[in-house]
């Protein structure tokens, strides 16, 4: 605290409180000017503060001063006019008190909320924002405009609950959520959200109730972020591990199969073989028996030589033998192999008279009219007539094997060609299989740049039909 | 030559009996051959055989079944009865199903040369009676 004349701006008294605050001593103040001895800084024209001194006869604001050892002190400056006997101003009555600590932490405190409301603006990949205690939509940020669609203008003033969607929205999950986070101090979800354009996608989502210090309810923060691709992604993980995992049982489900198809074959050849050895067998039935073996003996070569194809696919190894032919003599080789096997069936070949030449792998392609010949025999156990014709169809030439079988139902045609995949019906319990011949069949078509297509009535019979591609001889 | 004992044998596969057939002829059995199990019982009940060899994997119905059915008769309940099949049994209770109807046992084919069954069937008959 010290005074000073009202004229001449000189200082004419000086505390202690002066001498503490300031470093100068009396003897080194009195006599100087304050804006030159404090390096004062006033927050408006000295002459100013004058003026409001002769009007109020008082003045309040806060100064910038140094020390003797000239570091920078702010002030809080009460100031009061002193008047001489006739009621003209004297002196100045200047009581300063040091406010430097609680400005600066006032200034950093403002500078952080400043900062932080900045940085919470400009967030640009969470949408981050307040909701009052009643879900009403109060702050809004950039991150929030990019996910969610809504300007603050379009948003600000609204329901929170325009993000949920009509599911949701039914099941009164907004609601929830905000009691949740009311009960519990936060809310945390992932699920479908709305966009302002009525898209969806799928948030991440964290809802923090805000209370003041005395733990009334001021409203909630929210923060969402999109995160549709992750979870389409860790989607399509799982459905992959699924798939593995099938094909998995399907393989050791094969196994079994394959193990109960060869143990068929094996039974008869130990079978005889020991009769053989005991001399037990009739010599006039060595013959016919071993045309018997012969027969299981192709079938086992078929299902190893399934196998070999279907490690040569999955390895890569597969390698076509092209060659030129035509599609009725194949036909026609494949009927006249199973006459003798079709002992209830009448296997009827219809040549029909356009070429059914074709660029193709040949043995494969015998493999797969001779599998759809051996499923239609087995497929039709109550016998029945089988119809084998070679035609013409636009660019391509096709081999249709119809029976009067079992056929198929619409729900199993899925499975036709799955690997392994056996259809669940009664009659499969007997009729032996692996499935794996029509996917092996469906697979090398593929390769030949043709297909197999079925039409089936369950009951009535199926149609198998393999198309390739006709061969048209190059000039 | 009525007196030669009487196997009856049920399997789908004409190869399979035909094998345990000249077989089991060759030890001196008489054998008959049933293709499936749907008229087994009365089978049985017009010649009796002295012992069955059963199938598993019947087409319409399966081994076990059929024999709990022949249980059931007056000329199926002792019938001494060997189920022989490739079918891997343990998979689904099947074999002790089978026991509990009381077959002697459940013989795997793949390890069932007819010479082998022969025996089996010796043993069986030569068990005393009760």
């Amino acid at each position: 605290m010290f005074s000073r004349d009202f004229e001449k701006r000189l200082i004419t008294s000086w505390n202690e409180g002066a001498e503490r605050l300031y470093g100068w001593t009396r003897e080194e103040a009195i006599g100087k000017m304050p804006r030159e001895l404090l390096s004062s800084e006033y927050p408006m024209p000295l002459e100013q503060i004058e003026d409001e001194l002769r009007l109020h006869g008082r003045w309040e604001g806060d100064i910038v001063q140094r020390r003797k050892d000239g570091t920078p002190l702010v002030v809080r400056g009460r100031w009061g006019l002193q008047l001489d006997t006739e009621g003209r101003p004297s002196a100045i009555l200047e009581i300063n008190s040091d406010i430097t600590k609680q400005r600066s932490s006032e200034a950093l405190l403002e500078s952080i909320e400043e900062r932080f409301g900045l940085f919470v603006s400009a967030v640009v990949d969470y949408a981050i924002f307040m909701l009052d205690p009643n879900g009403i939509v109060t702050t809004w940020n950039i991150g929030a405009e990019r996910i969610k669609g809504y300007t603050a203008d379009d948003i600000i003033g609204r329901h929170f609950s325009v993000f949920y969607t009509p599911e949701d929205l039914a099941d009164g999950k907004p609601v929830r959520a905000l009691e949740t986070a009311k009960r519990e101090g936060r809310f945390l979800d992932e699920g479908w959200r709305m966009r302002k354009d009525g898209s969806r996608f799928w948030a991440s989502v964290v809802i923090t109730a805000l209370r003041g210090s005395d733990g009334s309810l001021k409203g909630f923060g929210k923060v969402t972020r999109d995160i549709t691709d992750r979870h389409r992604h860790e989607e399509e993980l799982v459905a992959h591990a699924e798939e593995i995992d099938a094909l998995e049982r399907a393989k050791t489900q094969f196994l079994d199969l394959a193990a109960h198809e060869l143990r068929g074959p094996l039974t008869l050849i130990r079978g005889y073989n020991s009769m053989l050895v005991s001399g037990g067998l009739p010599p006039e039935r060595i013959s016919q028996i071993a045309k018997i073996l012969e027969g299981r003996l192709a079938q086992v070569d078929l299902l190893v030589e399934q196998m070999l194809e279907m490690a040569r696919l999955e390895d890569r190894r597969f390698e076509l033998q092209l060659e030129v032919f035509d599609l009725r003599e194949v036909a026609r080789d494949e009927v006249a192999k199973f006459q003798p096997v079709a002992i209830r069936h009448q296997l009827v070949m219809e040549d029909g008279s356009a070429s059914g030449i074709v660029r193709a792998d040949r043995s494969r392609v015998s493999t797969i009219v001779g599998n759809l010949l051996d499923n239609a025999i087995k497929y039709s156990p109550a016998g029945g007539e089988i119809r084998c014709s070679v035609g013409t169809a636009g660019s391509m030439r096709f081999v249709t094997v119809a029976d009067h079988g079992l056929g198929i139902e619409a729900a199993h045609m899925p499975l036709l060609f799955k690997r392994f995949s056996r259809l669940p019906t009664e009659e499969n319990k007997i009729i032996h299989g692996t499935g794996l011949a029509l996917y092996l069949c469906q697979e090398i078509a593929h390769r030949l740049r043709g297909d197999i297509r079925v039409a089936s009535t369950p009951q009535r019979g199926s149609e198998f039909t393999l198309r390739l591609p006709a061969y048209e001889a190059a000039a | 030559m009525t007196s030669l004992r009487h196997v009856l044998l049920v399997d789908d596969d004409p190869a399979m009996s035909e094998m345990y057939r000249l077989g089991l002829e060759h030890h001196g059995f008489r054998v008959s051959i049933l293709a499936d199990a749907t008229d087994l019982n009365d089978a049985v009940a017009a010649e009796p055989p002295d012992v069955l060899v059963l199938d598993w994997d019947l087409p319409g119905v399966t081994g076990d079944r059929a024999l709990e059915r022949l249980r059931l008769t007056d000329h199926g309940r002792r019938l001494p009865v060997f189920m022989l099949s490739n079918f891997p049994g343990t998979r689904n209770g099947a074999i002790d199903r089978t026991f509990a109807a009381g077959a002697l046992a459940w013989l795997e084919k793949v390890n069932t040369t007819p010479a082998l069954l022969a025996t089996k069937i010796d043993e069986a008959l030569d068990l005393p009676k009760s």
